[in-house]
C-alpha cells in the first residue's frame, strides 16, 4: 500500500468487483464463487442477507473466546484484589465476619468480570476486523456508494490463491452481474 | 425499512415459501390432534397424583397441604409466566415470537387450576400458616395484613386480575383468526401494558401472602421478584419443550425454526441468570446485615439437614443452564436445549420445595409418597389441560399482522 500523498508508478490491483441488482443474485454468485474455490472475497450489501456470510465462507471468529477469557480474568482480578486486601494485607475484623467473606466480594467480582469481558469483546473485535480505518481500497470501486442504497457487490480479492485477472473476470461475468470492474489498490 | 423487508422476502425461495403456506393450511396446524397414547400416559400420571393425594389426606395431612402449595404455585406460575411473555411481546410489538404465541396461550389454561389448588390450601390447609393460628402473635401492620379474611380477599383479587386479563387478551387473539382485524393487536398491546403493572403487583404480593407468610417473622422485599424470576424462566423452559414436541409431532416443523428456538434459548439463559442475580441479592443482603429474624431463614436452609439441597438448587437453576447454554451452538441443538429446559424445571420445583418445606419441618427432610406422587399428578394434569387447549385453536395465529415477519425470522 502506497503512503498517503505519493503515487507509485503502476497501481496494484485490489481485486475484481461485480455489482448485482438484487440480493438473490448476490447470494447465488457468492455461493458459486465459494464452490469455484475462491476464498478471499467479501460481499457488500445495504441490508443484512440471511445466509450470505455462510455463502462466502465466513468462519466464527475468536471474539467470543477472547471475551470469555477477559471475563474470567476480570472475575479473578476482582476476587483476588479483595482477597488480598482483606485476608492477607489488611486483615481487619468487620462485624465479626470472617476475613474471607466471599459473599460480600461477589458484587465487585461480578462487575470486573463484566468490565474486562466488555473491554476484551470491543478490543478483540477492533483488532480482528482492523477498525478503525480511514479508507478501504473497495471505496475506489465504481458506484460503490450504492452499497448503502441499492447496490449489491461481490469483490474477489487479488490475494486469493486462485485469482487470475482473466479467468476471475470471466467467472464473475457469468454470474449475471450489472457490471464487473477492477478495483485499484491505493 | 419496508424496502428492506421486501428485499428480505424476495430472498426466500418461492418453493420454501409455498411449503410454509401449505403447512399453515394443513390439518396438523389448523386442527391439531393430541396422540391417544400421550393422553393415556398423562391420565395415568394424574391417577398416581390423585392416589398420593388421597393417601396424604388420610395419613399425612400437613405434608399434603405443603406439597399441594408447592405444586399449585408451580402450576399457576407456569401459566403466569406464559401470559407475561405474551404481554411483553405485545407491548414491544415483537414479530419474531408470533409463531410461538399459541403455545404460550395454551399454557395459560392452567391458571384457574393452579388457583384452585392455592384456594384449597388457603381454605382447608391453613394450619401450615402459623400467622392464621392462635399461638403466633403478630403486631402492627403485619397483624392487619396477615389477617386470615384479608388474605382470602386479596387472593380472590389477585386471581381475578390474572384470570380476566388473560381471558380478554386470549379472546382478542382468537377473534383475529376469524376476521384478521389489526385492531385486536392494538387492543391487546394496550391491555398488556396495563396488565403488566397489575400482574407485577399481584405476583409480588401473592408470593408474600402464600409463601413468605409460612415464616411470618421473616421478611424479604425482593421475595416477589425472586418468585417471579423462577416461574418466568420455567415457563420459557416449558415453551421450548412444547415447541420441540410439536415439531416432532409434525405440526410446527418448518414454521417454528431453529432461529425461534435459539432466541428462546437466549431468554432461558438470560432469565436463569436473572434468577441467580436475584437469589444472590436476597442472600447477600440478609447474610451481610445478619439480623436474627432475617438470618434464621438461611440458617435453617444452609444447615446440615437442608444444606446439600440448597447447593444443589443453585447448580440446577443456574450453573447448569449458564455454562451449558453459553455457546451459540448448544442453543441451536434441540437435544441439549430440551435437556437444559428439563433441568431448569426440576430446579424450579426444588426451589419452591426449599421455600416451603424447611418452614414446616426445619429439622428433618420430608420427602415421601406425597412429595413424589403430587408432582407426577401435577405434571399429568398440566399436560392434559395444556394439550387440550392447544388442540382447540390453530397452532399459529393465522391472521396476525406480524405472522409473515415471524415466519421469516432470522438472527
Amino acid at each position: 500500500m502506497a503512503e498517503y500523498g505519493h503515487h507509485t508508478e503502476e497501481p496494484t490491483v485490489y481485486g475484481l468487483i461485480a455489482e448485482f441488482d438484487d440480493s438473490d443474485n448476490l447470494l447465488h454468485a457468492a455461493e458459486a464463487a465459494y464452490k469455484a474455490g475462491y476464498r478471499t472475497m467479501d460481499a457488500y450489501s445495504p441490508l443484512p442477507i440471511h445466509g450470505l456470510s455462510e455463502a462466502i465462507g465466513f468462519k466464527k471468529t475468536y471474539v467470543s473466546l477472547i471475551t470469555l477469557i477477559g471475563g474470567i480474568t476480570g472475575a479473578a482480578t476482582g476476587f483476588g484484589m479483595q482477597y488480598f486486601a482483606s485476608v492477607i494485607h489488611y486483615d481487619y475484623d468487620i462485624g465479626g465476619k470472617p476475613f474471607n467473606s466471599w459473599p460480600s466480594f461477589m458484587p465487585i467480582t461480578f462487575e470486573l468480570a463484566i468490565l474486562f469481558g466488555a473491554f476484551a469483546a470491543l478490543g478483540s473485535m477492533l483488532a480482528l476486523n482492523g477498525l478503525p480505518r480511514h479508507h478501504h481500497p473497495v471505496f475506489n470501486a465504481k458506484r460503490f456508494e450504492r452499497a448503502s442504497s441499492d447496490g449489491f457487490f461481490l469483490c474477489i480479492e487479488s490475494e486469493d490463491l486462485q485469482y487470475d485477472t482473466e479467468a476471475t473476470k470471466k467467472f464473475l461475468e457469468e454470474q449475471g452481474p450489472v457490471e464487473v470492474s477492477e478495483v485499484l489498490d491505493d | 425499512m419496508s424496502e428492506g423487508t421486501l428485499q428480505m422476502d424476495q430472498t426466500i425461495d418461492n418453493v420454501e415459501h409455498d411449503a410454509v403456506t401449505r403447512k399453515l393450511e394443513s390439518q396438523a396446524v389448523r386442527n391439531f390432534k393430541v396422540p391417544e397414547t400421550t393422553i393415556k400416559n398423562l391420565k395415568v400420571m394424574l391417577g398416581i397424583g390423585a392416589l398420593a393425594a388421597f393417601v396424604g389426606l388420610v395419613f399425612q395431612r400437613e405434608n399434603l397441604w405443603a406439597s399441594l402449595l408447592v405444586n399449585a404455585y408451580y402450576l399457576i406460575g407456569l401459566g403466569l409466566g406464559a401470559i407475561f411473555f405474551i404481554c411483553i411481546n405485545y407491548v414491544a410489538a415483537s414479530g419474531w415470537s408470533v409463531v410461538t404465541r399459541r403455545v404460550s396461550e395454551a399454557m395459560t389454561g392452567i391458571i384457574p387450576i393452579g388457583a384452585l389448588g392455592i384456594g384449597i390450601v388457603l381454605l382447608a390447609g391453613y394450619d401450615i400458616y402459623p400467622a392464621f393460628g392462635e399461638e403466633e402473635h403478630l403486631t402492627g401492620f403485619k397483624a392487619l395484613w396477615l389477617r386470615y379474611d384479608f388474605v382470602l380477599v386479596r387472593a380472590v383479587v389477585y386471581i381475578a386480575i390474572w384470570f380476566y386479563f388473560t381471558r380478554a387478551i386470549l379472546t382478542n387473539s382468537r377473534q383475529q383468526d376469524h376476521d384478521g382485524n389489526r385492531s385486536h393487536t392494538q387492543k391487546n398491546a394496550r391491555l398488556s401494558a396495563l396488565f403488566i403493572v397489575l400482574f407485577s403487583l399481584a405476583a409480588w404480593l401473592s408470593s408474600f401472602d402464600w409463601i413468605m407468610s409460612l415464616e411470618p417473622h421473616w421478611f424479604s422485599t425482593i421475595f416477589g421478584v425472586y418468585c417471579f424470576s423462577g416461574f418466568f424462566s420455567s415457563s420459557i423452559a416449558v415453551t421450548i419443550i412444547l415447541l420441540v414436541w410439536l415439531q416432532k409431532q409434525g405440526a410446527l416443523n418448518g414454521i417454528v425454526t431453529d432461529e425461534h428456538l435459539h432466541d428462546l434459548g437466549k431468554l432461558l439463559f438470560a432469565f436463569t441468570t436473572f434468577w441467580a442475580y436475584i437469589w444472590f441479592s436476597q442472600y447477600m443482603l440478609i447474610w451481610y446485615s445478619d439480623m436474627p429474624e432475617e438470618t434464621n431463614y438461611f440458617i435453617v436452609r444452609t444447615g446440615t439437614v437442608w444444606g446439600p439441597l440448597f447447593i444443589f438448587n443453585i447448580l440446577l437453576n443456574w450453573l447448569v443452564p449458564f455454562f451449558v447454554l453459553m455457546p451459540a451452538r448448544t442453543k441451536r441443538n434441540m437435544g441439549i436445549l430440551v435437556k437444559v429446559a428439563i433441568v431448569v424445571l426440576v430446579g424450579h420445583w426444588l426451589d419452591l420445595y426449599l421455600m416451603v418445606y424447611p418452614a414446616i419441618s426445619p429439622d428433618t427432610i420430608k420427602f415421601g409418597l406425597v412429595e413424589i406422587g403430587l408432582p407426577i399428578g401435577a405434571l399429568g394434569l398440566y399436560g392434559l389441560v395444556t394439550l387440550k387447549k392447544l388442540s382447540e385453536h390453530p397452532l399459529v395465529p393465522i391472521k396476525d399482522p406480524y405472522l409473515q415477519e415471524s415466519l421469516h425470522h432470522h438472527q
